[in-house]
């Protein structure tokens, strides 16, 4: 009875075991936006941080104005304008069409880390970094001197 | 009637010092609106985007970035005098590009290095150095999932495996190697630009 008890704990540990390695394997660096989620005026946090310095680099800063992670009216104005300019549906709303747009102008730099630059902007560009395979981080520089205009953690 | 008075002296104390914080607060406020106000980008038109020009704010400088000449030399592969290739341009091929100063970083990673090649033609190109964080395999797969949908080649360069994105809106050239990731990449530059460049990484 106590030996069928021990192999019911050993199967369930290699079984826990197994299911830990395959999250490790699944879990990747964020190599570009296509996993992004989709946004909408009133969301808020990292990924909406990421999507206002994003805009920037396409040209966009005055219209978002702060970088503050609220997608508010200027954040939608400025995702409209980005749509429109490269011709997507300009509903405001930032999908994956939008985010695989954005994707296109990315570049690797290492396995982990990949910069956003596109023609759009002749001051801002991105650089995104994955210091884990669960975090990101940016930072929007100056294309002049490559100083640090905003960082943020996307998540 | 002392206890009174005091009550109303402390009343009128909160009252100016309530008053004095949120003039303080609403100027500290006006401040930042104005500084994001004058960030604006100076932007080439897109579609129906106007172009404003305005003066830009100082940035802070990078935590990472070190000067390129404290970098022994022995770890910088950035092609030096890079000249142009003769591939699509009717440019004497003779010619050098102008190199911008190398971005050099220390990073958690290793070093990083950045430079702009700019052709007479004002084709920009962006050239990297980072480190090999994967094998070449898992470099590989890696460079392909992240293109993924995009016209992706891959191919040997100098005896390295290379890989060869010909993106609808930007080009790039991977080179990998034992201990690098080498990149170029360019928004207006064909895919014969950036391999001249990286047919120059001597490693």
């Amino acid at each position: 009875m106590k030996s069928k008890k021990k192999s019911v704990v050993a199967l369930s540990l290699a079984v826990a075991g197994s299911l830990m390695v395959a999250g490790i394997a699944a879990a990747a660096y964020a190599t570009n936006f296509n996993s992004f989620p989709t946004l909408q005026q009133g969301a808020s946090g990292g990924y909406v941080r990421a999507l206002q310095a994003n805009l920037y680099a396409f040209g966009q800063a005055a219209t978002v104005g702060t970088i503050d992670g609220s997608f508010g009216s200027s954040t939608k104005t400025a995702v409209q304008n980005f749509q429109t300019a490269y011709g997507l549906t300009s509903d405001g709303s930032m999908g994956p069409a939008s985010w695989s747009k954005m994707s296109a102008y990315t570049v690797a730099e290492t396995t982990s880390t990949f910069w956003l630059d596109t023609p759009s902007s002749t001051t801002y560009y991105v650089d995104y970094n994955n210091p884990t395979t669960s975090s990101l981080v940016g930072k929007l520089k100056y294309k002049s001197d490559n100083t640090i205009v905003n960082s943020f953690t996307v998540y | 009637m002392v206890k009174k008075k005091i009550s109303i002296g402390l009343f009128a104390l909160a009252l100016v010092g309530g008053y004095g914080y949120h003039t303080y607060a609403a100027t500290n406020e006006n401040d930042q609106q104005q500084t994001q106000v004058t960030n604006i980008d100076s932007s080439i038109p897109v579609a129906n985007q106007t172009t404003v020009e305005t003066p830009l704010l100082q940035g802070t400088p990078d935590p990472d970035a070190v000067n390129i000449s404290e970098v022994p030399e022995n770890q910088i592969f950035v092609p030096q005098s890079v000249t142009i290739g003769n591939a699509g341009r009717s440019i004497n091929s003779t010619s050098i590009m102008t190199e911008s100063e190398i971005y050099a970083r220390e990073t958690d990673i290793g070093l990083l290095l950045r430079t702009t090649y700019t052709t007479p033609e004002n084709v920009e190109i962006t050239f990297t150095q980072g480190p090999a964080l994967l094998d070449e395999e898992g470099t590989i797969e890696n460079l392909i999932s992240r293109y993924n949908g995009e016209n992706i080649k891959q191919t040997q360069i100098n005896g390295h495996s290379a890989i060869v994105v010909d993106g609808t809106v930007r080009k790039v050239v991977h080179l990998i190697t034992k201990d690098h990731l080498f990149s170029a990449s360019s928004l207006n530059g064909t895919v014969d630009d950036l391999m001249n460049v990286i047919n120059q990484v001597q490693e």
